[in-house]
């Protein structure tokens, strides 16, 4: 298997801690409410299990997901359970008037969460990349994380053998939501990464 | 009456949002659309005094739609709306004929700043 050394690791928590940083000031501004999010683990590993990571069983889920572009491409998905999405649509407060996963303004805001977060993380990775990469339109699902984890890793990724999953932590409206944000680049976008991160490390 | 405003953004929730914004402030939000070709055609059918413009949809994005209403009309003016990593789309968009930019998600105040300064 591809190795990640830990310094490596390392870097990449680091740059995900930024992304979380100005993840949760954007989301401020969108919610008009503090939110705070932190990084407690990042960790690489092959597609199957990370699938593995993402995936809670019988349980249904939200999932928002990004393709990236620019001089990094890939896609991310960041997962939610029902309960925290419902949570971060009452966050919203008076200016979702439905806050229901199947009305459309409430997935639009879910969305607009998703690519936010998606968002800050490849902004941080790519000032660090000094490279410039961007999301492309949000896509929802709604149902038992079974159904769509592994399908969303891996479809229109067959050049994608590995992914970066970061547990995040966000705090929003008194209460701490646990949600899971994955990055699954392409392979030449991978290498251009484990490169700038150095081979060898330390 | 407030200047007519078209807003322009594949999210559904961010039209909402910035709509809301300007028909606080008292401009008039006459139109939505959700892609740069819908934006095309609600510009030549509304006429707006301004257009917030999207940058990241799908069918046609919003520097492609700049282009196109610039060339149906070289006096439009047009204030894009970006996400955080899209310098480079931006400055693409200004020498396109943009007049400026403002950042999602939105800061009320730099909104109402930016559409009235483009409007003057
Ligand atoms: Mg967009």
């Amino acid at each position: 298997m591809q190795q990640v050394s830990s310094f490596q690791l390392d870097v990449l928590n680091e740059i995900g801690n930024i992304g979380a940083g100005n993840a949760a000031t954007a989301l401020s501004l969108l919610m008009g409410s503090p939110v705070d999010m932190t990084l407690p683990w990042t960790k690489f590993c092959p597609l199957e299990e990370g699938c593995a990571l993402l995936s809670r069983p019988d349980e249904v889920g939200v999932g928002v997901q990004v393709g990236l572009d620019g001089s990094v491409t890939g896609r991310m998905l960041l997962t939610f359970d029902e309960a925290s999405a419902l949570h971060i649509l009452l966050a919203f407060g008076d200016m979702l008037p439905e806050k229901d996963l199947d009305n459309e303004m409430a997935r639009s805001a879910l969305m607009e969460v998703g690519n936010i977060v998606a968002g800050s993380f490849v902004t941080a990775l790519s000032e660090f990349l000094k490279a410039s990469a961007w999301c492309s339109p949000p896509t929802l699902v709604h149902d038992y994380f079974d159904a769509f984890v592994c399908t969303v890793m891996v479809s229109g990724c067959q050049d994608t053998d590995y992914v970066l999953v970061f547990k995040t932590e966000l705090q929003v409206g008194g209460k701490v939501l646990h949600s899971d944000l994955a990055f699954m680049p392409a392979e030449d976008s991978f290498r251009m990464i484990m490169n700038a991160l150095g081979a060898t490390g330390g | 009456m407030g200047k007519k405003i078209l807003v322009v953004d594949d999210a559904a929730f961010m039209r909402m949002m910035l709509s809301d914004h300007l028909t606080k402030a008292g401009f008039e939000v006459v139109g939505q659309a959700e892609n740069g070709a819908v934006a095309i055609i609600k510009y030549k059918e509304l006429r707006p005094d301004m257009v917030t413009m999207d940058i990241t949809m799908p069918e046609m994005d919003g520097i492609q739609a700049v282009k196109e209403i610039k060339k149906f009309d070289p006096a439009a003016r047009i204030v894009m709306c970006s996400a955080m990593g899209q310098q480079q789309m931006v400055m693409e968009a200004i020498q396109a004929g943009a007049r400026d930019f403002i950042v999602k998600p939105f800061d009320v105040t730099r909104v109402v700043q930016a559409v009235t300064k483009a409007l003057s």
